[in-house]
């Protein structure tokens, strides 16, 4: 795998999209590099890159921060990290709905959400952010990825 | 219990032998054992998770030699950890007290280069991500390519952000590195407790062949350590031939492999043994650590930490 480092104004492209989405803190991400490959921006720890270079034989390092597309989706695993820093656009589940989204199903919100307009959104229950969907109204689609999805569960 | 029957008798023979106490030994390794978890401070504080598990009615108690590390007394409704959204949300993950051994021994520290050369499914990679506080980094290594999609699930669900996988046959890993764990793949006696079956697959060729493989992982692990630098050796096996007698192998063949004491508060361990079968040990081996089932009503496992002097 080549590991290249993000220049720094790719990076500040990129944090920037989704700080303005999340309305994330820029120093959440402060203690991190970035590197990308094709489709995806890669994550990891601050000086990880440099070391993991002379290593043989590095597949992954870190992993999928965000991913590109018409826009920048950011991933499951960082939300369940980092989202608890998101102040916008995010949806809040009831306990049905949260059961719903762990199980990997498309839901259709009891509520309109002041938090979020439509686009990519955090799904949110309680103080666990679950991971991300696609908001059209009042509709949620899931995006949650298959080998997350739990379809039995006791909460 | 049926499960007595099919204790192989050499099984039962060998253990008679070097096992404290092998009449409790024989019986607690048929009895099922109580579930465990690493609370994963990669992602949430030790303080928030243990409230709010305990507040839904599990009953933890925290292993004594690592904070991190606890025990399930007590389920509210016989409901399954693995089942709670705190689990989905990687909170915790599952893993054998004893699993959480090594780690400890090894003490990574971030600015350590690590190297864990049969990581999968990701057990201590993920404990020693987070026991360097997500930063520095650690190669997780498997040479089984098959494996290494779950090593890779689970660094992305504990949110090991310091993880570098590779894929390579833990005899040719090239670099030099600070720190060094092989938990070997060993013949899995220790593991009677989770899987019957273990016993089905057990004969003493098996040892045989994992024994060889691990003195060719030991003497490779070793030449890639650092000047000073630790390896931690640990199995999940009874088996002398894989534990001490691999350890011993290291210690005849080179002259800088020093053993060192390990001491774990509060936690009842055996030494290493130094004769077996006609065999003569290292005496060093001694200072290797034995884990029997019933000494503190876990799994089985060996650990030995070797400084390169």
């Amino acid at each position: 795998m080549l590991i290249a480092e993000l220049k720094s104004e790719q990076k500040e492209k990129i944090l920037s999209e989704l700080i303005e989405r999340f309305g994330f803190d820029k120093k959440v991400f402060d203690s991190f590099e970035f590197y990308r490959t094709k489709d995806n921006v890669y994550i990891c720890a601050k000086g990880a890159i440099e070391l993991a270079k002379g290593i043989a034989g590095v597949q992954d390092l870190g992993f999928a921060f965000a991913r590109f597309g018409v826009n920048l989706k950011i991933t499951t695993n960082i939300i369940q990290l980092v989202g608890r820093f998101a102040k916008k656009n995010f949806v809040i589940l009831n306990n049905k709905e949260a059961k719903l989204f762990i199980a990997g199903e498309d839901i259709v919100l009891e509520k309109e959400q002041s938090t979020a307009t439509n686009g990519f959104v955090i799904a949110r229950f309680g103080t666990d952010n679950l991971g991300v969907g696609f908001l059209r109204g009042l509709s949620l689609k899931n995006l949650l990825p298959g080998a997350k999805v739990l379809r039995t569960f006791n909460f | 219990m049926k499960n007595e029957a099919i204790i192989p008798r050499l099984f039962r023979e060998r253990y008679n032998k070097i096992c404290p106490n092998p009449k409790q030994f024989f019986k607690i390794i048929q009895e099922p054992l109580k579930p465990a978890i690493r609370i994963n401070t990669n992602k949430i504080s030790r303080e928030e998770i243990i409230s709010r598990l305990e507040k839904q009615g599990w009953k933890l108690k925290q292993t004594p030699f690592y904070e991190n590390g606890f025990v399930i007394e007590n389920a509210p409704n016989d409901n399954r950890i693995g089942l709670t959204i705190e689990h989905f949300m990687g909170y915790f993950y599952i893993q054998e007290v004893v699993s959480m051994l090594p780690a400890v021994v090894l003490a990574p520290r971030s600015d350590d280069l690590v190297l864990d050369v049969c990581a999968a499914p990701g057990s201590k990679t993920t404990q020693m991500s987070q026991m360097i506080g997500n930063t520095g980094l650690i190669i997780a290594n498997d040479n089984d390519f098959m494996r290494l999609k779950p090593l890779k699930y689970n660094i992305e669900k504990c949110g090991c952000l310091n993880v570098a996988i590779t894929n390579i046959d833990g005899r040719v890993v090239k670099g030099k590195f600070d720190k060094i764990l092989l938990d070997a793949p060993c013949s899995s006696e220790g593991q009677i407790r989770k899987d019957w079956k273990v016993l089905s697959r057990w004969s003493e060729e098996y040892i045989k062949t994992f024994s060889n493989l691990q003195k060719q992982l030991i003497k490779h692990a070793f030449e890639i350590l650092k000047p000073n630098g630790t390896l931690v050796y640990s199995t999940c096996t009874f088996a002398p031939e894989e534990n001490e007698e691999v350890v011993s192998y290291l210690l005849d063949g080179f002259g800088n492999a020093q053993l060192e004491e390990i001491k774990l508060k509060d936690f009842k361990t055996s030494e290493g043994i130094t004769e077996w079968q006609g065999k003569r040990f290292n005496p060093e081996v001694r200072k290797c650590i034995r884990i029997w089932p019933h000494q503190n009503d876990t799994g089985g496992f060996f650990v030995a930490k070797v400084r390169k002097c």
